[in-house]
């Protein structure tokens, strides 16, 4: 090795080492601090004495600190929700940013719930804290994942079910995020219309 | 303007898919957090695979 270029290299490996320095000390922000709700089904209490806020977080690693220390969501019992929220927002359709909105559906079959079920939950919470959805963030308010024996079920709640363009964009980001088969149609459903549904079905305000 | 990092603070705060998986494993990541007591969902962190 020529001893003219060793100068550069020591000086190349010192301004990375000055660079990998701040990054082990100071954990990743998030653009938003985020809650994390669990609900379980018990019907001696109010539907609102059944939902509890675990934890709130506003870094990668605290995320993950909290994800890597609960219980995954295909081993939840049946009745039970686990939710991921903006700090502020409740996980019900009455609050404030809920009210006017409505969610992309994710069902799920019964088979999935040991192949499926948390890999997409993760990506979905992937989604939300990495801020996949861009410029359509602000129109996002969580996910929630209902553990349920008929069937689970997953949703990307959004704030108003009128802002056709984000919601689309929104449906279509998960879906490739999910990997979605494209013979698998994903419902948008506004929550009015889940409220007051006439029998099993609510109809789709959008599909993609 | 452009993306978060320790020498620009106000940058914004986006992250793709394999950074975030990256950073499961990190030792801060792996703290235990301070949580109520919810026996039904605190599980022991050895149950999950690190990537």
């Amino acid at each position: 090795m020529a001893s003219s270029d060793t100068p550069k290299e020591v000086e190349d490996v010192e301004e990375e080492m000055a660079l990998a320095g701040p990054e082990d000390l100071i954990k990743h922000p998030l653009q938003n601090r985020w809650a994390m709700w669990f609900f379980k089904n018990d019907k001696a209490k109010d539907w609102c004495d059944n939902l509890r806020v675990i934890t709130t977080f506003s870094t990668v690693e605290d995320f993950w600190a909290l994800y890597n220390h609960i219980q995954r969501a295909s081993k939840l019992p049946s009745g039970c929700d686990y939710s991921v929220f903006k700090d502020g927002i409740q996980p019900m359709w009455e609050d404030e940013q809920n009210k006017r909105g409505g969610r992309w559906l994710v069902n799920m079959n019964k088979n999935q719930r040991h192949h499926d079920l948390d890999n997409v939950w993760q990506e979905m919470l992937l989604c939300l804290i990495g801020e996949a959805f861009e410029e359509q963030s602000d129109d996002v308010c969580g996910a929630v994942v209902n553990i349920r024996n008929k069937g689970d079920k997953l949703g990307i709640w959004t704030r108003d079910f009128n802002r056709q363009d984000s919601i689309l964009k929104i449906g279509r980001t998960l879906r490739e995020r999910m990997n979605m088969p494209k013979s698998c149609i994903m419902g948008y459903q506004a929550h009015t219309d889940t409220i007051s549904k006439a029998g099993s079905t609510v109809k789709n305000r959008y599909q993609l | 303007e452009g993306q978060w990092s320790p020498s620009n603070p106000e940058g914004k705060k986006q992250y793709d898919r394999d950074f975030l998986l990256k950073l499961q494993a990190n030792p801060e990541s792996r703290k235990p957090p301070s949580l109520p007591n919810m026996p039904e969902i605190l599980v022991d962190p050895q149950f999950f695979k690190m990537e």
